[in-house]
């Protein structure tokens, strides 16, 4: 069965929403090291 | 008494450097206390499902104790996190926490769960598959569903209200209260003044 | 868009005076906003692990959304309801806290998620969806909700 036109745009969703979060939480690990960095130095 | 012997050893968890450590990190008892709200949804989320579906109230369509026993692994998943996490927050900050009446109430929530989980793990093995397709399960097992989503409930309810300082011991409380919440020295020192 | 006036007017409003009235009222109600919180997760869980396929693979897609819908929304509607009362009482606060925006972004993409895109996808397509795209809602859901959970909680330690 051919995939359709829904289920593509359904998966560019989901690549974006899913590269939003690993940027969004990527961000916050690095601002809770550089701030456990700074406690340390 | 009772009291004395949990102040004690909330008080020998203190001194420990973990403990400590624990509670003068800037982040860590943060990321312990969010873990454990977090996890709460995965352990009590499943939870509630099956519960739900003994009541009849939702997934009618499956097979009840296909349900139980397919969600009790990420449930159960979820409990070891809750307890492990539960557990280093109380040894985080062990003092304020013993003392405290909604950890108290909690705790005895906790037991009555387990209690309740026991004696509805032992009704469902005895019921047989028979009624799986009805949606309703035995009698026996709702009034264990009923009470397991109420007693969770005020798990709940009264873990949320630790943090809350209505009730703490440099509160101006009653005798019997400072009993209640185990704050050994103020009840001490309110017998003394009142002869 | 600013939300300023919003957030101004709300703090000022009698949501915020019974709020701010008395703490126990507040508690109350964000103990059901928990038990909402339970009841959606639950529900977008079960939906996310039926998805990848890890529970349940023997139940249509079609048949296991229609078992989390209501409660899904039921749990949605709480715990809005149960969020504005508690953010009238805190509102001007909220307004300059960055993971009070990050969360309520996480809600507007997570409620658009839900209703425009996996919801009308599964009833069109169901069981046909291939198993990428399958696992890929099922992901991108968890993520979402596990952000509106997480940056919830971390409001209250920022």
């Amino acid at each position: 069965m051919p995939v359709s036109t829904f289920e593509k745009i359904a998966v560019v969703v989901c690549c974006l929403v899913l590269g939003s979060g690993a940027w969004f939480w990527g961000k916050q690990v690095l601002a809770a090291v550089e701030l456990l960095q700074m406690a340390q130095g | 008494m009772l009291n004395e012997w949990l102040l004690a050893l909330a008080e020998y968890f203190a001194a420990q450097p973990w403990s400590i450590a624990l509670h003068e990190s800037i982040y860590l008892y943060a990321w312990v206390e969010t873990t454990h709200v977090l996890t709460l949804v995965l352990f009590l989320g499943m939870l509630a499902i099956i519960d739900l579906r003994m009541l009849g109230w939702a997934f009618t369509g499956l097979s009840a104790t296909s349900m139980a026993e397919r969600l009790n692994r990420p449930m159960l998943v979820g409990f070891a996190v809750m307890v492990v996490t539960g557990f280093t927050l109380y040894y985080a900050i062990p003092i304020r926490t013993t003392q405290s009446i909604w950890f108290r109430i909690k705790v005895v929530l906790l037991i009555a769960a387990g209690i309740n989980a026991w004696l509805f793990h032992r009704a469902l093995r005895n019921a047989g598959a028979t009624w799986n397709d009805r949606t309703q399960a035995p009698q026996r097992l709702r009034a264990g569903a009923g009470v397991s989503l109420l007693v969770w409930s005020g798990v709940v309810f009264t873990g949320r209200a630790i943090a809350y300082d209505w009730f703490d011991c440099h509160k101006p409380l009653s005798g019997w209260m400072f009993w209640a919440a185990g704050c050994v020295q103020e009840l001490a020192a309110s017998e003394t003044a009142s002869h | 868009m600013d939300l300023l006036p919003l957030f101004d007017w709300l703090d000022t409003s009698w949501l915020a005076d019974l709020a701010k009235a008395n703490g126990g009222v507040f508690a109350v109600v964000q103990m059901f906003h928990l038990l909402a919180l339970v009841v959606l997760g639950g529900m977008v869980l079960v939906l996310d692990l039926r998805l990848v396929g890890a529970v349940f693979p023997e139940v249509p897609l079609r048949e296991m959304l229609g078992y989390t819908r209501k409660w899904f929304d039921g749990a949605l509607v709480a715990s809005l309801v149960s969020g504005v009362f508690m953010s009238s009482a805190v509102a001007m606060k909220l307004y300059y806290n960055e993971m009070f925006w990050a969360k309520m972004t996480g809600l507007l993409v997570g409620a658009l998620f839900v209703y425009i895109v996996e919801r009308p996808l599964l009833r069109q397509s169901g069981d046909d969806l291939r198993p990428a795209t399958r696992r890929l809602l099922g992901a991108s859901s968890m993520v979402i909700w596990f952000t509106v959970a997480a940056s919830g909680r971390w409001i209250g330690f920022s």
